[in-house]
């Protein structure tokens, strides 16, 4: 018996999308365009402070009553703003009060520049039963800006400093933070570069983020069922995201850890490679044997060392899904003694859980970070192996 | 249940020289003559305190009418439950008679284990049943309030911020007084003068879970005694017909005596120096004018700060004869928490405390509380790391000796762990209105396992006692 989930049998739990990006990728378009135009979609959007831009002119949002609550507006087209000045949470349970107006939260995280501090947030524990939950994270990224200083650039092997405040590449060390956590990224302005170095940036944001879904945007004007329900933070819906993931053939000589095979021996964005130098972000992905199954608990642990004390480099970014005993408390499905588990990680905050529905041959996970050490992580994985 | 000793003349002239210690001097008083003599025999390792007391004292070396000296040595504790305590506890002839009138008057719960103190009862310090009651009055009449001049009409008007409210179970708040302000000399932790009471230190925040050791681990294992000692203090106190906000002035005045800091108050606005909760209140009960019933279960939860760290704990109370679900509930909540400390060791996840209680809430019927969390505590109030109690929770961490932290579910009859606010912004009540209870305690981890730096006088430090209902009976 779930305890604490029983509280409102028919509680329907609002997605959390939040909007990472540095001050002038284009945030502020993006929120105008949600809360202007008449695309259907019922948002209610947080913004840090309310910006003059938006013009603040709009009606407010009133109650049941009639009385009018403070510090929501509601927009022609439906959507509701509101700051968070006064405290995130607060607002939100303002907001939850009316649920039945908005089907989607928007938060636009200006001021966090720290993924993992908004997932703090919103990615809520199962057991809390909560009325929200973390939907996906999206990344806005100034497609002008990067330009401008890849031509400069020289090819180097200098990694950015954890915690250094920017990069000679037009993206602030903590944007390549928030790129490399982010499900979606939206390369903005585009109309604004030339077609050779659209490609490359939207190559290096490849580079550094394998798994996001990557949209290119003027005026930040994307379809919005391209970044809201995204649902990237469900179990179930793991494996169509890491079963993308290619299998990779064995390790290059002096290897980029990048994740993609080179089939022909060759490869284009080895030569974007050479950005890696220059970004530091590297994606190690973790393959299992086929046929190999691994113990949950044992994964946990060793995840915990990994991403709390920080044993194989930085780890940003964790998915994977694995095949393995099931847990204890959980059924498994009938007849079947190999179910799958689902891994997220963001920071230090990770959550491994029986994701039933999902099937993979062979388990891969994931890592987006810093200085990762391969061998390390895959010694590990290893060591996890479920003993018969 | 025990009815306050009538004071004599001799003691009711010491109460006139009594002064309101709000921002004034230290409050003082004439001592008799067997305080002093106690006093006197104060062995070595409280002179700390002694000086303490003594503090800021402008007149002559009258002592403090309160707890004289003569608690077990701080060794003491560490010995397994015999009759020693009740030995060292100065077993005057008052001590025996008191003890004595407590065990007649001992209802509800288990048996009364006889001569096994420290696990029953509340430890007496070596206050007699007399003194402390003597002690008790001249506090409350010390720091006599607007309550003394109201109706009991108008004590029970809930204040103006509920008219209208949907209350969801039977309990109502009462009047509250002004807040206290403690007198000069007692060190301040950063938020007890902030307009908004919030703690820069506790924003500015640290990542890191810290580790104690050394002499900062000793100030703590002191400042946890002393947050045992007050606990014991308010509990022995209360008894049906005593309001919160005697017990807060009590609470209160033990601090000054201390010269220590009840970290609630002011914490974030919070009004008193204790936090208060009785049946259907979760946590952050505000100490009212309401009198405790007979039958109510109350939690109090005591926070203190020493030299610069705070202790935190809580205990829920049976007042008088109290119903089988309520007996059922306080069980509940004093084994999830037992559950969870045997789990305490180097290399435990943080998140796996909440694994343990959950099962021990859901084995017996009841629900667990998800909104407050167990947590880091010494220089700051409220640190990392944070401690789920339910289950399948994400938190960050690994035990390593030297991290110091609480653990204190919140469990719920039924099976609905929600809660809501008062809009007095503080009190968190159970949703259906059934009651909630709690237990906390500050726990160390050691090189092998964990040390109760809150524990009970008299009880063995490494490992919480086995639930035993007649240590929570008033």
């Amino acid at each position: 018996m779930d305890a604490s989930l029983s509280e409102d049998a028919s509680q329907v739990r609002i997605p959390v999308t939040v909007l990472t990006g540095v001050l002038g990728a284009g945030k502020t378009t993006l929120l105008r365009y949600i809360l202007e135009k008449p695309h259907g979609y019922r948002v209610a959007v947080i913004q840090n402070e309310f910006s003059e831009e938006m013009g603040m002119e709009a009606p407010l949002f009133t109650d049941a009553n009639g009385d009018t609550i403070k510090d929501v507006y509601e927009l022609p087209n439906g959507c509701l703003c509101c700051s968070a000045k006064d405290g995130l949470i607060g607002m939100l349970d303002v907001l939850l009060e009316h649920k039945n107006r908005f089907d989607y939260v928007l938060v636009e995280a200006t001021g966090i520049a720290d993924p993992e501090a908004v997932c703090e947030v919103f990615w809520v524990d199962e057991g809390l039963g909560s009325r929200v939950y973390l939907d996906g994270v999206l990344s806005l990224v100034d497609a002008y800006n990067m330009s401008s200083y890849l031509g400069k650039r020289k090819a180097s092997h200098g990694y950015p400093e954890e915690g250094a405040k920017s990069t000679s590449l037009g993206l602030e060390a903590e944007a390549i933070k928030q790129v490399a956590c982010a499900d979606v990224l939206i390369l903005n302005k585009v109309d604004l570069v030339a077609e050779a170095d659209r490609a490359r940036a939207a190559a290096m944001l490849r580079e550094i983020n394998p798994t996001a879904r990557l949209l290119e945007s003027r005026f930040a004007e994307v379809p919005l069922g391209e970044i809201l329900g995204l649902q990237a933070f469900d179990k179930d819906r793991l494996a169509a995201s890491v079963l993308g993931l290619p299998v990779l053939e064995e390790r290059e000589e002096g290897g980029h850890g990048h994740a993609h095979s080179h089939s022909d021996g060759h490869c284009n964005d080895c030569e974007a490679g050479k950005l890696l130098g220059a970004h530091g972000i590297e994606s190690v992905l973790l393959q299992g044997e086929a046929g190999a199954l691994y113990d949950p608990n044992k994964v946990r642990s060793w995840l915990a060392e990994v991403l709390w004390e920080g044993t194989a480099g930085f780890v940003y970014r964790c998915k994977g899904l694995f095949r393995g005993p099931p847990e204890d408390e959980e059924d498994p499905p009938e007849q079947t003694t190999i179910v799958s588990h689902a891994l997220q990680g963001v920071g230090k905050i990770f959550e491994i859980e029986q994701a039933g529905k999902a099937t993979v041959e062979r388990s891969k996970m994931l890592f987006i970070g810093r200085g990762l050490q391969r061998d390390v992580l895959a010694a590990g994985l290893k060591a996890c192996l479920a003993s018969d | 249940m025990e009815e306050p000793d009538v004071l004599d003349a001799e003691k009711s002239e010491a109460v006139q020289k009594l002064k309101k210690p709000n921002g004034a001097a230290p409050v003082e008083a004439e001592a008799s003559d067997d305080e002093d003599a106690e006093a006197a025999e104060a062995t070595a390792s409280k002179k700390k305190k002694k000086k303490k007391k003594k503090g800021n004292k402008e007149k002559d070396a009258a002592e403090e009418v309160n707890e004289p000296e003569a608690a077990p040595k701080p060794e003491d504790e560490t010995a397994p439950p015999d009759g020693e305590d009740e030995e060292e506890d100065g077993a005057d002839g008052a001590q025996e008679e008191g003890a004595a009138k407590k065990k007649k008057k001992r209802r509800g719960g288990g048996k009364k284990k006889v001569g096994t103190s420290g696990l029953d009862g509340i430890a007496t310090y070596g206050v007699s049943d007399e003194d402390f009651a003597a002690w008790c009055q001249k506090s409350l009449e010390a720091l006599m309030n607007d309550s003394q001049k109201m109706s009991e009409q108008e004590l029970k008007r809930p204040p103006k911020e509920f008219w209208g409210y949907q209350f969801s179970g039977a309990l109502r708040p009462a009047f509250v007084t002004k807040q206290l302000k403690m007198p000069e000399g007692i060190l301040l932790p950063d938020y007890a003068l902030q307009p908004d009471g919030s703690s820069l230190s506790e924003r500015q925040g640290v990542r890191e879970v810290p580790v104690l050791e050394g002499e900062e681990l000793e100030t703590m294992r002191m400042a946890c005694k002393l947050g045992r000692e007050v606990l014991d203090i308010a509990a022995r106190f209360m008894r049906p017909g005593v309001t919160g906000d005697e017990i807060d002035r009590v609470v209160y005045q033990a601090c000054v005596d201390r010269k220590i800091y009840p970290s609630p108050l002011n914490y974030f606005r919070f009004p008193k120096t204790v936090c208060v909760s009785a049946n259907e209140v979760i946590c952050h009960g505000i100490p009212d004018c309401r009198p405790i019933e007979e039958g109510d279960i109350v939690n109090l939860d005591v926070s203190i700060y020493y030299q610069g760290f705070h202790s935190d704990l809580n205990e829920t109370f049976f007042i008088g004869e109290c119903d089988e679900d309520s007996q059922r509930l306080v069980r509940t909540a004093y084994s999830s928490l037992l559950a969870a400390s045997q789990l305490i060791r180097p290399g435990t996840f943080y998140r796996d405390l909440g694994n343990a209680i959950n099962a021990e809430a859901n084995k017996n019927n009841c629900a667990v509380v998800t909104t407050y969390c167990g947590h880091g505590v010494g220089k700051l109030f409220h640190g990392p790391p944070k401690v789920p109690h339910y289950r399948k929770n994400k938190a960050v961490g690994i035990m390593k000796p030297g991290h110091v932290f609480t653990v204190e579910p919140m469990i719920n009859l039924g099976n609905n762990g929600g809660d809501r606010t008062w809009p007095d912004n503080w009190t968190a009540v159970t949703r259906d209105g059934k009651r909630s209870a709690q237990f906390e305690h500050t726990f160390l981890v050691t090189e092998t396992g964990l040390e109760v730096l809150t524990a009970r006088l008299g009880t063995d430090p490494s490992c919480m006692p086995a639930y035993n209902p007649a240590m929570f009976q008033r």
